[in-house]
Formats: C-alpha cells, structure tokens, sequence
C-alpha cells in the first residue's frame, strides 16, 4: 500500500472512505424506501407549494417516477455529501499537509511536484467516485428492495454527473489549496462557491435576473435536464470537465513553483 | 573521493514576500566531499532559510547553489535522491506506524533495504511498531533519522538534529556521522548549541542575521580568537614597553602588581616582549569555546581565518 503517493493516501483515508461511502449507500436506500409512500401524498402536496420553490423540491410529476424521485431527493440535495467530502480531502491533501508540515518532508524525497500533485489529486478524486457511486449503488439496492424498475444506464449516467460536479467544486478548493498552501481561505472559497451557485440554479427559474450567474454554476450543467429524465448532455460534462482542468492547470503552475516553507 | 565541492553556495540570498530585509545575505560557502560541516547561528539567523534552499523547498532570491557540481534547481529530483534530510521535529504522517512511514519513503526512493533499516533501528533503538501519533518527539526524531540514512546518502542535511534526543543517542548518532565520514560521506549539520557540533565538526560556518560572519576549521576559529594573558609584575613593569608596536592587544587592564589584556597578535613577538619585562608569572589562556561563539552570536565582526 505504500509503493504510490496515491496508494498511501487511499490507504491513510481508507476508514474516512469506508464511512462516508457507507453513509451514501445507507441514506440513498433509507431515501429510496419512501419512494411508494411519498409517491402519490408528496406530489399532491407539492402542487400546492409556489411555482417558484419547485426547482427546489421538484414538481408534482418528478415524484410520480422514481428516476424524477432520485433526481430530487439524491442528486439535487445529497450532492453536497460528495462536495464536502471533496472540499474536505482537496484542500487537506495539499494545504492540510503543509500546515503539518508533512509536505515539506514529502518534498524532501526524490519525488517532483507535479507527481505529489497529480498523485493527491488523483486519490481525492478516486475517494469522492466511491462516495458518489454511493448514490448508484444505494439507488439500485432500494430500487430493488422496493421492487420498483430502474434505469441502470441512465443511473450511471446521473452518477457520474453527480462525481463531475464534485469534482469541479474540488478541484477548485485544490487549486486554491495548492497556490496558497491556506486550508481554511481554500476551504472557505470552494466552499461559499458552491453555497452561492447553488442558491443561484435553484432560484434562476423564479429569479430571471440570476440567469447570467447560473451559467457559471455547476449545478446548472447537472440539473439541465437531470441524466435520470433525460439524455445525457455530453456538452454539460465537457463545459464542467475543462472548468476543472483550468482549476487542475492553474494550481499546478503555480504549485510547482512556489516556495513552501518549514514549519 | 571527488575534489569537487558537495555543495556551493555562491552570492545566495533569500527574501521572503512582503520583507525588507534579507533573511539570507550574499552567503557564500563550500562543503568538500568526507567533511562533516557545522552550520551555527542563533534562532532566526538564516539556517532553515539555507537548508529549505538547499532541498528545493523554496528558491533563492539571487545567487546560486551546486550540489555534487551540478545546479540544484536543474537537477533538483537527481539530488534529492543522493540527499538525506532531517528537520529539526520531522513532521511523519501521524497515522502510519515507523515501519509504515518508512516503507513509504523506501519504496518513493526505489531502494527500500529492510535489513539496513532494522540495523539503524537497532543501533537508534527506534520503536518501528508504534504509530507515529503516539510517538515523544524524540522518537519520532528517530524514525526522521532513520528516513535520512536508510538509503545511505552521499549528503546528510541535518537541521538541529539531536533536538529532542536523549545522550545516549545523540552519542550513537555521532557514530554514525562518524562511520559516515570514514566512507568519505559528507555531513552538513545546522545547530544553535556549539557542543551539538563541537564534538563532530571539522569546518564550521556561522552565520547571524542571514550573514556568514566567519567560515573556518574549528581549530582555525580557535587560534584565531584572543587569548587572555595575566601578567604578574612589580613596580617597575611599564605598560608602554609591551605595548609599542606590538599588534592585536586589547582591553589591557592593570591592577597594583597584576595586569591583564587579550591579545590576538603573533605569539613568538609577544612572548620576545614579555622576555624583557620583570614578571613574576605569566598565564595565557585560550578564549572558552562558549565565549568565541557568543561573541559571533552577538555582533563579532566577519573573520578571515
């Protein structure tokens, strides 16, 4: 387990990866298992809440199909299980480490920067899939529990949506991390980022004036339409994927030059 | 052995972003092949500041640094494989156990020998098993030491290593350096206590607010600082005689029949003086390492010697 940066780091958050993918599995069933109950009561009562909350709770409609359900329910509002997490672990990695003073004895080795950086990387990526496929797999356990038919594909689809979007907000807390060696202010900026544009894609539908801000949010490549009632969108992916690459990119040029000083 | 200096240090100089001041100075300095070099100054002199430069931690303002005669921003990964490092209090991932830690930096060097790890261990008497988060500092100062010998490197640098030692090792630790030096393995070691040094090094530089104020061998330092000499005399001593024209006395005080001044000047012409003078008894003494170091510490002036 200790050949890699990457294989060290999997396996130094290996009980924070079992928990946090477990918690995943564990709420996506418990939300799947209420599907037959709130199925017809829910979406009648949802009728009766403003047309401009129901891009928060969903319509009537969504609550009829299990996929516009887990749209709801899971993607759009356990999606910050994945983020925080995300946060968490890209923003320590690097800056966590470097407060402790453990990167600067990693430097030390005969390992270059951009392999700490991309190995880093790399483990917080793999550890936040774990816990996004969490949704996949929790889904299709309660779907199958509740003996109600799942689109699988369309699942997978969502799921990796879910990762890419973690990701994006990530990899921005790592690049933050990486140039400023700051946890808390790398914390702090993904953090309110992803606070901010999700309060921006849930209020754009009521609120035509946040139309502009939503294209810079995340959520709106994720929601627009959701992967469980729709086609998949590829050009939603790639706008997300290379907003992360530019974070990815920008973080490593400055990493690799900048001082890092002794504890 | 090569004769090309391990490191070099040419013109180097570090400012840190938002200071007015050099935190390093023009430092200049060379480490031959085999030496085991002391780098002295007090807290806040520029020591870290060195060391960070020379593992590619951080990057010089001006000048330049050679490590094995090669530039050490260019082949900063290549000597980083021929370099073993020990801060002060090591910082090792709190969760992994001695063994574990080791393991790793092993296995990102490519050269992880086991038998030679248990050695130092032996030798260190290092607990491997424990996890490091529940580790003295001392111990966990152990499982640094080892990380920077396992691989038997070419250069050890060593920032205040026996912090946190008991005597015991730090005896065993000079061995090491010392059995180091037998294969011609050179040693730079940066400490705030003269004695961490004294006892190993051969050449010494130090170093105060960011200035390398003097670079010698220790014994070179020592010769070179002012010896104390008593004088017991009558009445009939003049203080002019020695004195005129004779170099590198000061702070000549005299006291009814005693006088006493520090002298930094040629041996031989001052004991030709004394010769002539009506003494009764003559003591010179060497300067106390201690006093010589506190001197550089607290002011003295850069020194040729």
């Amino acid at each position: 387990m200790f050949k890699t940066i990457f294989l060290k780091t999997l396996f130094e958050k290996r009980w924070m990866t079992l928990w946090w993918t477990l918690s995943s599995v564990a709420l996506t069933v418990f939300i799947v298992l209420f599907f037959p109950a709130l199925k017809d009561s829910f979406g009648e009562a949802v009728k009766q809440i403003p047309e401009s909350m129901r891009s928060l709770i969903g319509s009537a409609e969504d609550y009829q199909q299990l996929g516009g359900y887990l749209t709801i329910q899971v993607f759009q509002q356990m999606i910050f299980l994945p983020i925080i997490l995300g946060v968490i672990l890209a923003t320590g990695l690097l800056a966590g480490d470097e407060n402790e003073g453990t990167l600067q004895t990693l430097l030390t080795q005969p390992v270059s920067r951009s392999r700490v950086y991309l190995h880093k990387l790399a483990a917080s990526a793999t550890i936040v899939g774990l816990v996004t496929f969490g949704f996949f797999f929790g889904s299709w356990l309660g779907a199958l529990i509740i003996g109600e038919p799942i689109n699988l594909w369309r699942l997978g689809q969502a799921t990796l949506m879910a990762w890419v979007v973690s990701m994006a907000i990530s990899v921005l807390g790592f690049a933050v991390a990486a140039i400023t060696g700051r946890r808390a202010l790398a914390g702090s900026v993904a953090g309110a980022y992803a606070f901010a544009m999700y309060v921006v894609s849930s209020l754009v539908e009521s609120v035509k004036a946040l139309r502009p801000l939503d294209y810079l949010s995340p959520f709106h490549y994720f929601n627009h339409p959701s992967p469980l009632k729709a086609a998949f969108d590829y050009g939603d992916m790639l706008v997300l994927l290379a907003a992360g690459a530019i974070f990815i990119i920008l973080g490593y040029i400055i990493f690799i030059r900048r001082d890092i000083y002794q504890r | 052995m090569s004769k090309q200096p391990v490191i070099e240090l040419a013109g180097l100089t570090k400012r840190y972003p938002g200071s007015s001041v050099d935190a390093l100075h023009d430092v200049s300095l060379t480490v031959d092949a085999g030496q085991i070099f002391g780098f002295l100054g007090p807290n806040g002199a520029g020591k870290t500041t060195t060391i960070s430069l020379l593992v590619n931690l951080t990057r010089p303002t001006a000048g330049h640094i050679k490590l094995f005669g090669q530039d050490n921003q260019a082949f900063g990964l290549e000597h980083r494989a021929r370099i073993g490092f020990l801060a002060g209090d090591m910082a090792l991932d709190k969760g992994l156990t001695g063994s574990q830690q080791l393991e790793y930096f092993g296995s990102l060097r490519g050269n992880f020998d086991k038998s030679y790890v248990r050695e130092l261990a032996k030798r260190l008497d290092a607990n491997l098993n424990k996890r490091i988060k529940t580790l003295s500092r001392g111990n966990r100062q152990k499982i640094g030491l080892i990380a920077a010998l396992m691989h038997r490197p070419e250069l050890l640098i060593l920032d205040e290593p026996t912090s946190g030692l008991d005597p015991l090792i730090q005896a065993e630790f000079n061995k090491l350096a010392l059995d180091r030096q037998k294969e011609g393995k050179t040693t730079f070691m940066s400490s705030h206590v003269l004695s961490e040094v004294q006892e190993l090094c051969d050449q010494l530089a130090i170093i105060r607010a960011g200035e390398v104020v003097t670079h010698a061998s220790l014994r070179d330092i020592v010769t070179a600082a002012p010896r104390v000499v008593r004088l017991a005399t009558d009445k009939s001593f003049r203080a002019s005689e020695l004195t005129k024209g004779l170099d590198g006395i000061s702070n000549l005080v005299r006291h009814d029949h005693t006088v006493s001044f520090n002298f930094t000047g040629d041996i031989n012409q001052l004991l030709a003086r004394l010769s002539r003078q009506p003494l009764k008894n003559v003591t010179i003494q060497n300067a106390e390492l201690e006093d010589i170091f506190m001197s550089f510490y607290q002011g003295g002036k850069a020194t040729d010697v």
